[in-house]
């Protein structure tokens, strides 16, 4: 326990003693902290310039405007979309807002605001959205305000008509049910009219045919009878013939007057017959005629028996399909009914009525899990995770590299201490060095930020967060430091290690960009799980039972680590100097060889011969004094080809010649 | 067993990859004495130290130290018992190890820590130190503030802060002027004076001749010889070094005839700067013919002498 403490307060001086350790140790996490702050700095916008364009500005526009102005924004209006976006690409302006013509809300018409950032520059393209994306989304929601305050205005007067048009739906069914039994009962009626009727019945042509005989028989009556006053009518006339014949003017007076009276009567007879014979004739010609008009007549009635037989059919048809109708009607009646009832319940259901509320039924603000203004606040676990990575990193594999290319390194070998105390003791010192600098980071966060961070309070969860990261990645370090022989090798691969961990840990690139193999892979990285945790606990206020899952993934990192660590001590085994060892001997010695070229060779000896010349001993002659100013001649020319580091080794040899020459 | 060996290799061999760094080396280090290890760059010093030490495994043979079980020493490999073996061994780069972002008081207790001295005994042992290596009135400087002599001064301070039976130093003196080096030799002098055994390397043989009492040669990785700095010269004093400036420096033509006159015994020969410098058997008598040489070819002699030749020169000799 001595010795491992001895060797942090050894490893602590010679840091502190450092001038550009002690730097990094002490100014380093508050230069950090400040700097991170001046930059995240959210509460001004340090002449952020903003371009906009819109073929011609509405009220809208004009004052989304105003509100970036309003936000600390330099705004200008620039003449075309092209110009504003290279003037972003060229960086004369910080990002580009594009208005569609005359920004404004129709049915007919589709605005839009195009934001350009230059995503090149990551963060400021994505502060700036964030910030410009604010007073466009105030005014979108403004704008949304009003469509749902007229939808919502026709709702209530939808409801308000529903509710007026019940009754008479209502009514209608009433209606619907009477026209449905009219219509059964004159369907009934109508079933009863029978429009059939036998014609034959009439015997029109048995009639016919009677009367066909009537004629007949009054013609042959007729004939007959005119055939007998025609026969005599000629007996009459024979009779006369006779009488005249007999000339007895008496019985010719007395009889021509009866002849003649009754040839008169029979040709009056004659006429008579004949005239009752024609109107038998007619009569029964107009008997015919009559019977011709009755005989019209049926035929008529029949059609329309006929046209009423098919009314009658049609009507009923048409009665059929009317009730058929009122039914599907009810129906359709009742449908709007429901319908009606439905749009009802549901107008009713809707509880929010404000326009206000449905455009933000959520309100999106990031409500003050950390009350900060800054971007600080948010950021500061993952500066505190890189904090603690960057510099544990960078310090153990430091303390290694110091400790290795030390002079004293080959005394620590041969030291009967083993060499995992001077391993332990270096790790305990970083450990130190970061519970030091995340003291003052936070100390400088709560009490500079005026910060309120929720998770402050689980003091032990941080510690221990931070005790488990600063020990992965010190180890990490410590493999770095070990495996690597120089110090420049050792700090490009520490740096280059610390920024491999940053790119893998989605603080500058989102993991969920990665495919989802990569990702799980990438959730593994330590700065992540770190990050996390302290996200958690910081900001969150997680509890050690929510973050015990990421905890544990941490000790499985050490304990691999060490694990690997261990093997690699045991391989390098200081028994046989280890490889690395014997390399830095090596380089040493290669170095020392280096550092003496022949040049230096020469003047050692130079040196060498002049100082035995020069011994204050024996008598010097003039001769030897002058071969000591010759050579002393010689070693000058010399000394001016010896590289900086020869020139320091022996400059006091060169210089004691110079002061013995100038003593005689 | 001699009971004077706290350290020894048995046929150590290390190998990195292809390169052999170590042949068979069989060396023993004797109890408070002051064993220097000497050798060229890339000769194995350092590899050597180090696998005294456990901390470069040998790829054959092995390494044991002395160990006190009741009244007998047994031989223990250093491999199988390291903190043990740690505990009771100091060790000194060639740079400075230690933290410089840290006070001498500090490097101290914190070292003293690492090497599990107690905290009462570790305040006095610092104390001590801080006297012996006069090291008192700085030792709350950054270590980084110090001079290169306070510095190594600190370094070897740290290095016995556990108060090692063995002291083991790589290039102690590598990097300072003659006058440090001879203050970190006094200093080494007296840290074994207290009983230490100090394990040194350098490629100063000279110094280590002042300093050592018993010296190592290492060569491509091979243990060349083991002795005395006497013995060590002995072997070496056969040769010697003719160093010649002149002018117009028409050297090509000298080193032809050097070579060619059978009165000179040259072994090799360096082209420094304005020198010329021949390694010789014996070097009065061809003092005298490089002078003629000289002459015939119408050089202006500058300099012209006779000198040893430094032993580091001299290791392929051995």
């Amino acid at each position: 326990m001595r010795r491992i403490l001895e060797v942090i307060k050894k490893d602590m001086k010679l840091l502190m003693r450092s001038k550009l350790s002690s730097l990094l140790m002490l100014i380093g996490p508050l230069l950090i902290v400040f700097m991170s702050g001046v930059a995240l700095d959210t509460q001004t916008r340090f002449n952020i310039k903003v371009g906009v364009f819109s073929p011609t500005y509405s009220a809208l526009s004009n004052s989304y405007i105003d509100s970036l102005r309003k936000e600390g924004f330099v705004v200008d209006r620039l003449g075309s979309e092209q110009e504003c976006i290279d003037s972003v690409r060229m960086g004369s302006f910080h990002a580009c807002v594009v208005f569609s013509e005359g920004l404004r809300v129709d049915r007919e018409y589709e605005g839009f605001i195009n934001f350009y950032v230059d995503y090149s520059q990551i963060n400021l393209a994505w502060i700036i959205k964030d910030i410009l994306f604010t007073p466009a989304e105030d005014k979108m929601r403004e704008v949304s305000k009003d469509l749902v305050g007229t939808l919502l205005d026709f709702i209530t007067f939808t409801t308000t008509e529903i509710s007026a048009g019940k009754p008479i739906v209502n009514r209608l069914t009433t209606i619907n049910d009477k026209l449905s039994s009219s219509l059964t009962a004159a369907s009934s009626f109508i079933d009863i009219i029978n429009p059939v009727y036998d014609f034959n019945r009439f015997k029109i042509t048995e009639f016919r045919n009677t009367i066909a005989d009537v004629k007949t028989r009054s013609d042959v009556i007729a004939l007959r009878s005119l055939t007998k006053f025609q026969e005599v009518q000629s007996s009459a006339r024979n009779l006369k013939l006779t009488v005249a014949s007999l000339n007895d003017p008496q019985v010719s007076s007395m009889l021509n007057p009866i002849i003649d009276d009754m040839i008169q009567n029979i040709n009056s007879s004659i006429v008579a017959v004949t005239s009752d014979k024609q109107a038998l004739s007619s009569s029964t010609e107009a008997l015919s005629a009559r019977l011709s008009d009755v005989e019209k007549s049926i035929a008529e009635i029949k059609i329309l028996l006929e046209s009423i037989q098919a009314s009658k059919e049609k009507t009923l048809s048409y009665m059929l399909t009317g009730k058929q109708d009122t039914t599907n009607m009810l129906g359709d009646i009742f449908l709007v009914q429901k319908s009606l009832n439905d749009i009802e319940r549901h107008a009713n259901e809707i509880r929010i009525l404000s326009s206000e509320q449905i455009t933000e039924p959520f309100k999106t603000e990031v409500m003050p899990v950390v009350q900060e203004k800054t971007s600080m606040a948010v950021l500061f676990p993952t500066m505190l995770a890189m904090i603690i990575m960057f510099i544990s990193i960078v310090i153990s594999s430091t303390l290694m590299q110091i400790e290795k290319n030390s002079s004293a390194h080959i005394r620590n070998l041969v030291a009967p201490t083993k060499e995992s105390v001077f391993g332990f003791g270096s790790y305990l010192t970083t450990l130190i060095i970061l519970f030091v600098q995340v003291f003052i980071v936070l100390a400088i966060i709560s009490l500079a930020f005026s910060s309120s961070i929720s998770g402050i309070g689980s003091f032990l969860s941080v510690v221990l967060i931070t005790f488990l990261s600063s020990s992965v990645f010190i180890i990490l370090g410590i493999l770095v430091g070990n495996i690597l022989s120089s110090e420049e090798s050792s700090s490009t691969v520490a740096i280059l290690l610390s920024l491999f961990l940053v790119i893998f840990s989605g603080i500058i690139f989102p993991i969920e960009g990665f495919s989802a193999g990569v990702q799980n892979v990438l959730r593994l990285n330590p700065l992540n799980l770190s990050e996390y945790l302290f996200r958690q606990v910081l900001i969150h206020g997680s509890s050690f039972s929510e973050i015990l899952f990421q905890m544990s993934l941490l000790v499985s990192w050490l304990l691999v680590l060490l694990i690997v660590l261990v093997a690699m001590q045991s391989f390098l085994s200081r028994n046989d100097l280890g490889i690395n060892t014997r390399k830095t001997i090596r380089r040493k010695s290669q170095k020392q060889e280096k550092a003496e070229p022949e040049e230096y060779a020469k003047l050692k000896n130079l040196i060498d011969e002049t100082n035995a010349l020069l011994s204050p001993k024996k008598k010097i002659s003039k001769d030897e004094l002058s071969i000591a100013k010759e050579k002393y001649i010689r070693m000058l020319s010399l000394y001016q080809q010896l590289d900086k580091k020869s020139k320091q080794r022996i400059y006091d040899d060169l210089n004691l010649i110079h002061k013995k020459l100038s003593s005689f | 067993m001699d009971s004077k060996v706290i350290l020894k290799t048995q046929d150590l061999s290390v190998y990195f990859g292809d390169n052999r760094i170590l042949n068979n080396i069989n060396l023993s280090v004797h109890s408070s004495e002051i064993l220097g290890v000497v050798g060229v760059s890339g000769s194995g010093k350092t590899t050597l130290l180090l696998s005294l030490l456990g901390l470069v495994k040998p790829s054959s043979g092995t390494v044991l130290f002395s160990h006190k079980r009741k009244k007998d020493y047994v031989f223990k490999p250093v491999n199988e018992h390291l903190d043990y073996f740690r505990s009771h061994v100091g060790f000194s780069s060639q740079h400075p190890s230690f933290y410089t972002k840290l006070t001498i008081k500090e490097n101290l207790s914190f070292f003293g820590n690492m090497m599990l001295v107690g905290k009462g005994l570790l305040q006095q042992r610092i104390n001590v130190l801080l006297d012996l290596f006069e090291l008192k009135q700085h030792r709350d400087k950054l270590a980084e503030e110090l001079s290169g002599g306070m510095q190594k001064r600190l370094d070897m301070a740290i290095s016995i802060v556990h108060n090692p039976l063995i002291l083991l130093l790589d290039e102690p003196t590598g990097e300072l002027d003659p006058l440090l080096r001879k203050e970190i030799w006094f200093l080494t002098k007296r840290i074994n004076e207290k009983g230490k055994t100090v394990i040194l390397c350098s490629h100063f043989i000279n110094d280590l001749e002042q300093v050592c009492d018993r010296i190592a040669v290492l060569h491509e990785g091979n243990l060349i010889t083991v002795g005395t700095p006497a013995e060590i010269r002995e072997r070496i004093s056969l040769y010697d070094q003719v160093v010649v400036e002149s002018v117009p420096g028409n050297y090509d033509k000298i080193i032809s005839q050097a070579y060619k006159d059978k009165h000179i015994k040259i072994r090799k020969h360096i082209k420094q700067m304005n020198y010329l410098i021949f390694l010789v058997e014996n070097g009065h008598d061809s003092l005298k013919r490089f002078i003629s040489i000289l002459d015939s070819n119408k050089e202006k002699i500058i300099d012209v002498r006779l000198r040893k030749p430094p032993l580091e020169e001299m290791f392929e000799l051995i």
